[in-house]
């Protein structure tokens, strides 16, 4: 019993933390939080449950993680580019107001009755553990591997650093800032997009289950330091943890109150978060 | 007839609410605010509550105007300590946790239809007595206001809110000079959130939550910050455009009405930017 708790807790963060690698990312580089982050990725996750009646397995991660890249890489050149030549401190509220649009849009399309994922899932083999489960933890390594290597060692990663530490300096030294601000959307798009598949795969979609997302796996960032994209995955795993938890021991929502409270505690304690700098304003 | 009465009561409650959000947090503190529909859900649902469990009489209804302050001024106070470190985006993300935390809480204590059969008290049983009471409320409310707006604090807290560098470098004790007016504002809304349950009547959880707030902050950036006649504009395009949409729509999409509606309001807070930054009546540009 615990072993499953503890497990479907695990699995859960691992989502958490996943959303928080894009929402991090996201903030290092436009200084605002994207509250439509996490409405991209139940996009992709429509997308996917709607391809898999016309397509197979493979095909539809796809096309989820296809839709999460091109939403993104519109939503900054159509919409976020436009408002930030005009008053780049409005930007948060468009956020919310693209966020709204598209949860009401799906709700029209969709209902907003739980869509789930059409197929029963099957354990692999006799280990009590599902695919999507047995693939989300090495998903999220890899990602969190390959963003090392891009921040790290490539010259676009040097690039986007040079815009997180100062943006003005490195706009003068000649850095293609809006392409950086690509590649991080289109990045963040294939998080959403991932993120999508395992959360239809898992627990189901509404249009309007991206907000409970956002809270946790913001929270995470905000928790581990704004600047610790890897922090970020370890508190996204402990809110799971505590989530599933807290469910165990009381129900749904006493767990989202209980861990709410929790994350409100630290942040009044540690509002630098645990392992961040003094990033944001205060 | 007694529509439009029901309406222009809500818009009046909406007024207030929203002059207490935009000249009072946002206007003196520059405080992204969206946390004050917390205030409002509490005088809402306490109103449910107590209407509904105790039992008592029409007359001692009344009572709601000094427990739901005293309720709100505790609640607000916890708050602001508690997000003091926070500011702009990351202070409305914090109050993100509160909305979602109340929404928790409402649906635990409530259900998750809230409560309904609210009464009123009597002397303002009738819509038009209602609406009658919200009108002078809001006359209290603009006259108080305005000779804030005048008054030597109003400075101190222009001066807190361009530079809170400066404002320390002064002296001036920048939490001591904040805390009243963030208490005040929560409890106007806390005292709006108690006439919007005696003027329909019920207290929903779904009512008070971040979208329907950020909807209401958006209308203020348009109507303008730090003015009444932008708090004004704000509530009344808020009641009287979406009940005029959503009927307008209905009869064509029917259950979808108020999910265009609110895509228009999304459409409006991205639009916003390009189209009116300082807002109809805004004394200065959003910060």
């Amino acid at each position: 019993m615990i072993y499953e708790i503890l497990k479907l807790g695990f699995f859960y963060g691992c989502f958490i933390g996943m959303v928080s690698i894009g929402f991090a990312l996201i903030y290092n580089i436009l200084h605002i939080v994207d509250f439509a982050h996490t409405d991209r990725l139940i996009v992709s996750g429509y997308v996917f449950v709607s391809a898999l009646t016309f397509t197979n397995h493979f095909a539809a991660v796809i096309l989820a993680v296809a839709a999460g890249v091109i939403f993104a890489f519109l939503s900054e050149w159509l919409i976020y580019r436009q408002v930030r030549k005009y008053n780049p401190k409005l930007l948060l509220l468009t956020t919310f107001g693209l966020s709204i649009v598209i949860q009401n849009v799906l709700a029209i399309i969709f209902s907003d009755s739980l869509k789930e994922y059409p197929f029963v899932e099957q354990t692999v083999l006799q280990s009590n553990l599902y695919i999507r489960e047995l693939l989300i933890f090495p998903v999220l390594l890899i990602i969190s591997l390959l963003l090392y290597y891009w921040l790290k060692k490539t010259k676009s990663g040097l690039s986007i650093r040079a815009s997180i530490s100062n943006l003005e300096r490195a706009k003068t030294l000649g850095v293609p800032i809006n392409k950086i601000y690509i590649i991080v959307f289109v990045f963040s798009g294939i998080i959403a997009g991932l993120g999508g598949v395992y959360l239809s795969m898992g627990y189901g979609l509404t249009p309007y289950s991206g907000f409970k997302i956002m809270i946790f796996a913001f929270s995470a960032c905000l928790i581990a330091g704004l600047n610790n994209v890897y922090g970020s995955v370890i508190i996204g795993i402990i809110i799971g943890i505590s989530l599933s938890v807290f469910e165990m021991l009381f129900n749904a929502l006493s767990a989202e109150l209980f861990t709410l409270l929790g994350l409100i505690t630290i942040l009044f304690i540690k509002p630098h978060g645990i392992f961040g700098e003094k990033l944001r304003i205060i | 007839m007694d529509l439009l009465i029901y309406l222009a009561t809500k818009a009046v409650i909406f007024i207030i609410f929203l002059i207490a959000l935009n000249s009072l947090m946002l206007g003196k503190m520059n405080l992204w605010a969206i946390g004050n529909i917390v205030y409002f859900s509490l005088g809402s649902f306490i109103t449910g509550f107590v209407s509904n469990n105790w039992g008592i009489n029409d007359n001692r209804l009344y009572l709601l105007f000094l427990i739901v302050p005293v309720a709100v001024s505790i609640v607000s106070l916890i708050f602001f300590y508690a997000s003091r470190v926070f500011k702009q985006d990351f202070f409305l993300f914090f109050s993100l946790f509160f909305i979602e935390l109340n929404f928790v809480a409402n649906k635990m204590v409530a259900g998750s239809s809230g409560y309904s059969h609210i009464i009123r008290p009597s002397g303002i049983q009738s819509d038009l007595s209602l609406l009658v009471f919200s009108v002078i409320l809001l006359i209290i409310c603009i006259v108080w206001i305005n000779n804030f707006d005048k008054s030597r604090v109003n400075k101190l807290h222009s001066v807190m809110r361009d530079s809170e560098i400066l404002a320390f470098s002064w002296g001036i004790n920048i939490n001591k000079s904040q805390i009243p007016l963030f208490i005040a504002s929560a409890i106007l809304s806390g005292l709006m959130g108690v006439m919007f349950a005696f003027c329909t009547y019920g207290a929903d959880p779904k009512l008070f939550t971040t979208n329907n707030m950020i909807i209401l902050f958006a209308l203020l950036i348009l109507g303008g910050i730090d003015s009444i006649q932008g708090a004004v504009v704000a509530g009344l395009i808020f009641v009287f455009f979406t009940y005029s949409l959503e009927s307008a729509l209905s009869s064509t999409f029917q259950i979808h009405a108020p999910k265009i509606t609110q895509i228009v309001f999304g459409i409006l807070l991205i639009v916003i930017p390009f189209i009116m930054p300082k807002g109809l009546f805004g004394k200065r540009n959003f910060q």
